[in-house]
């Protein structure tokens, strides 16, 4: 090792020197080696180096302020802004201290169609197994699963509060409504899947909507859904009660069942992958629509093999090997695609 | 998803950035993720008031997501970084000195750390801590904010020149009156005493 360098060194040189002050900061073995053989050779240098190290030691040991309780705030509001930005500002704010969320909204929509109007002018959009926070207009909150997307109007100020929605969402409702015999129109809150209006009459519920199949779940209150477009006037529109969990296919007519569990419903939001007595083809089913994989079987295997009990993970790795592991089939995962075959 | 996140993780700081300027929305949240406390503890320096500091943060992170397509990529993200929430801090806290005092022609600010929740080991290393804060609660800002960036961060000169604003030279110059005025004070000789001390009861072991 080549010490000439620092053979004429003082106690400031030592602090000068970057190398010198970055075997403390960032150490490694080869630093300390460095710096050890160093002292080794040139003992006449203990004083300075010592008093230097020691220098920067004591400096270090300070107080460190990381504000990590308020994180997640700054993160929401950096979010909120972004989303906002362009939108002029003009709201009430003594309004929305009287606000409180009073309706929880899950939903989830066919993939494709949807149309057009001139007051959409939001897009948010998510990419396959991205799960993303948007904050609407009037500050309600909707949680889109991957390869989702919703469009909305910038500016509710005055009018009814409308969302257009593809994919799968979970949606916190401000309730601007206090008197529920007097609705006035903006403050109805309506979710437009491809197949359905649902309109949030205080109270918290769970849609899930892929393939030209609406699924609306109601976890607590109350919620009307209606058939979109001409439909309309021909069906009756339907009240639902909590736990309710509706199901709409095509052209046919909702039917509606009771459900055991509808909190499993919205399980994703905290990145949880749930399963419960599920069938490899209900499982493939999540995996391409929210995580864009292409799920391949080998024709001795049956996608209605079905696993028992419970799965909840929070990976697809981890999910993959618990199916292998329990039904005795091998999976590989190459990039995008899954390959389903016999051991 | 977890599974999707987790592959940021392991991505150096540059490349997450190229990243993020294509509009990659995981890569700007990790970019967030990893320089929130590091952001907060920095400011902390400048002033007392979180929310001027986390205000700060929030216009910083804005507006990369809103300029991102035309930014360049910085040899080290986090000094960017440093150097944007510096710029915007000191501009925030310079509004708010004009306001209070409007005859009040400096700008100069303050660069204040705290020893006060550190735990130290003996009587020797606590002489040794009550002499450092002492000395550098006594050196001008600037010169305070070199030593941090200097012996905290780990940062070289040209860096540090960057996040400040001032040339290479003067940056030596203002850390080199820093090192100096606080040898003087520090006594040399006193800290070898320690040394050779703990040297001994080493020996003695």
């Amino acid at each position: 090792m080549d010490f000439s360098r620092y053979i004429t060194f003082t106690y400031d040189d030592f602090l000068n020197d970057d190398f010198f002050v970055s075997h403390i900061v960032n150490p490694s073995a080869d630093k300390t080696k460095f710096w050890e053989l160093y002292l080794e050779h040139h003992p006449e240098k203990k004083l300075a180096i010592t008093a230097a190290r020691q220098f920067i030691i004591a400096y270090r040991k300070q107080d460190v302020h990381t504000n990590d309780v308020h994180m997640d705030r700054v993160w929401e509001k950096i979010n909120h802004t972004i989303q906002m930005e362009e939108q002029p500002a003009k709201k009430n704010f003594k309004l929305f201290s009287f606000l409180r969320i009073a309706a929880v909204l899950f939903i989830a929509t066919s993939v494709g169609l949807g149309y057009w109007l001139t007051r959409k002018d939001m897009e948010i959009t998510t990419a396959f197994g991205e799960i993303r926070t948007v904050i609407l207009p009037d500050h309600s909150t909707l949680i889109l699963n991957g390869n989702s997307s919703v469009t909305y109007a910038r500016n509710w100020d005055g009018v009814k509060r409308e969302v257009w929605i593809k994919g799968e969402g979970f949606f916190k409702v401000q309730h601007l409504n206090r008197d529920t015999l007097h609705i006035l129109q903006n403050e109805k809150f309506v979710v437009h899947t491809d197949e359905l209006d649902i309109e949030v009459l205080g109270t918290s519920f769970n849609v899930r909507n892929r393939h030209h199949q609406s699924k609306v779940g109601l976890l607590t209150g109350k919620i009307k859904i209606s058939y979109a477009g001409d439909i309309k006037k021909q069906r009756p529109s339907l009240i639902m009660a909590p736990g309710d969990y509706a199901v709409q296919h095509s052209d046919q007519q909702v039917k509606v069942n009771k459900l055991a569990n509808p909190e499993l419903l919205i399980t994703w939001t905290k990145h949880q992958l749930v399963f419960k007595d599920a069938t490899l083809e209900e499982i493939a089913q999540i995996l391409q629509d929210d995580f864009g994989y292409k799920v391949e079987f080998d024709q001795n295997i049956s996608a209605k093999l079905k696993i028992e009990g419970e799965i909840n993970v929070t990976t697809v790795d981890e999910l993959l090997r618990i199916i292998s592991n329990t039904l005795h089939i091998d999976i590989t995962k190459n990039d995008k695609t899954i390959k389903i075959t016999p051991q | 998803m977890a599974d999707n996140l987790s592959k940021y993780v392991t991505i150096v700081d540059t490349e997450l950035w190229a990243s993020f300027k294509e509009g990659d929305w995981h890569a700007y949240t990790e970019i967030y993720n990893r320089h929130f406390k590091l952001l907060n503890n920095y400011g902390y320096k400048f002033t007392k008031d979180v929310e001027l500091i986390e205000d700060s943060v929030h216009d910083l992170f804005v507006k990369l997501w809103t300029n991102k397509s035309s930014l360049s990529v910085p040899v080290s993200v986090k000094n960017y970084l440093y150097k944007s929430l510096r710029g915007d801090l000191l501009r925030k806290l310079a509004t708010h000195v004009k306001f209070v005092n409007i005859d009040e022609d400096h700008h100069d600010f303050m660069f204040e750390l705290s020893f006060d929740h550190q735990i130290v080991a003996n009587e020797e290393e606590l002489a040794l801590q009550k002499n450092v804060k002492q000395v550098i609660q006594t050196l001008p800002a600037r010169q305070q904010e070199i030593i941090y960036l200097r012996f905290y961060e780990g940062l070289s000169y040209e860096e540090i020149s960057e996040i400040m604003g001032i040339t290479v030279s003067s940056t030596y110059k203002l850390l080199y009156k820093g090192i100096g005025n606080m040898q003087d004070v520090l006594d040399v000789s006193k800290l070898s005493v320690i040394w050779v001390l703990s040297m001994m009861i080493k020996g003695a072991l």
